[in-house]
């Protein structure tokens, strides 16, 4: 991390998360939990978000699937682009623990901050090319009020650039985050570093 | 059935096969999207995610989830769908809701983004704490995973209540970009 921002709340430092119920006792796991925790993400483990939603593991197991599919197959829309996206749903939806993560790996994809800054900033005007304002807009648009999405949108996508496979990819994460943000938001809070 | 034939390394031909057969996946059927069109064969690129999309709804709205009814779950969803809203997800839900003969008024004040005064503490506070996580996800605190710890359920039963409206606001939202695909490729 080049520089730690922190605008209007949002940060990309590394931030911890706690979670408000119990969550599952590692040492107490079935072996199907500790498989499908291995599967969910490297630091699982040792991370209260994941060992609560390890309560329910196939639910998890099927949740991690469509997240890492998303976010991290080859081809399709740049990842750099789909952490971007993901940003401004968290920022638009008030999650700073997610916002501070996807800002993170937006950096470590793109080897820069600017447009993460005017995500912090102001989401509608956010975006450094006519690419990732069309990118961010879109976001805004299907998080906000996905049942006035409609053909205008895309095609104001198609405008920017962006062909069937990048806009499908835009939309699942957009959408992952829809899912991602309210287990965040709603099962506990982030920590902060100490000052 | 999706079928994808690729060459591996090895020379000999790997079949991936989706794990839902034809017509069984939800958001294609009400999409009304079929292969060989652009937006299912785009979609169809992307098999992991179609399949988890898929399994995640029928775990969350198909499969016996200890303490917490089908029906019951079904209703979150109806009322995740309408305060959305998502008309074609809400028309989905309604029709199993009326399978499993749910309370027709309940399905109506629901469909209307409204919870029914009637119904019991425990579903009210269910389908209150949907509304909160649907419309101001910011709202959701500690205080309304105690209220529903108070109303009965385990931490078990709220990871899957949890895990089902966070589920659906992503799932209204693939129907809408889908939808907004769909309806781009008409109008061309």
């Amino acid at each position: 991390m080049s520089e730690v921002i922190r605008i209007k709340g949002f940060t990309n430092e590394v931030l911890d998360w706690k979670a408000w119920l119990d969550v599952v006792d590692v040492a107490q796991a079935t072996p199907e939990q500790i498989a499908i925790l291995e599967e969910s993400h490297p630091k699982a483990k040792v991370s209260d978000y994941y060992l609560f939603l390890a309560h329910q593991p196939e639910i998890l197991r099927q949740r991690s699937a469509a997240f890492n599919a998303i976010m991290y197959a080859p081809g399709g829309m740049p990842r750099a682009e789909r952490e971007l996206s993901t940003a401004v749903v968290s920022r638009i939806n008030g999650c700073v623990y997610c916002a501070s993560v996807h800002a993170q790996r937006f950096e470590q994809l793109a080897k820069r901050t600017d447009a993460i800054k005017q995500v912090f900033e102001d989401p509608q005007t956010a975006g450094t090319t006519a690419r990732e304002k069309a990118i961010v807009q879109f976001s805004i648009a299907l998080t906000e009020d996905p049942a006035q999405v409609s053909a205008a949108n895309i095609q104001a996508l198609k405008e920017a650039g962006l062909n069937e496979a990048d806009i499908l990819d835009l939309i699942h994460s957009v959408a992952i985050f829809a899912w991602a943000n309210r287990l965040m938001l709603n099962l506990g809070e982030p920590v902060f570093p100490p000052a | 059935m999706v079928t994808r034939n690729t060459l591996n390394p090895f020379g000999t031909t790997m079949t991936q096969i989706s794990q839902h057969p034809a017509g069984s996946d939800t958001l294609d059927r009400i999409l009304g999207l079929t292969s060989g069109s652009v937006v299912f064969d785009t979609r169809h690129q992307r098999s992991k995610v179609v399949d988890a999309t898929q399994a995640s709804e029928d775990l969350l709205l198909g499969s016996p989830i200890e303490g917490l009814s089908l029906q019951d779950r079904l209703l979150v969803a109806l009322l995740a769908c309408a305060l959305t809203p998502c008309p074609e997800l809400a028309q989905e839900y309604t029709e199993r809701l009326n399978a499993l003969g749910a309370s027709p008024e309940t399905i109506r004040d629901l469909s209307a983004g409204q919870i029914t005064q009637t119904l019991d503490a425990r579903l009210k506070q269910i389908l209150l704490f949907t509304q909160t996580l649907i419309l101001d996800p910011l709202k959701a605190d500690k205080q309304a995973l105690l209220a529903l710890q108070s109303s009965g359920l385990t931490t078990a039963q709220i990871t899957a209540l949890a895990q089902l409206i966070a589920f659906v606001s992503y799932q209204v939202r693939v129907c809408a970009g889908l939808k907004a695909m769909k309806q781009w490729g008409v109008t061309l």
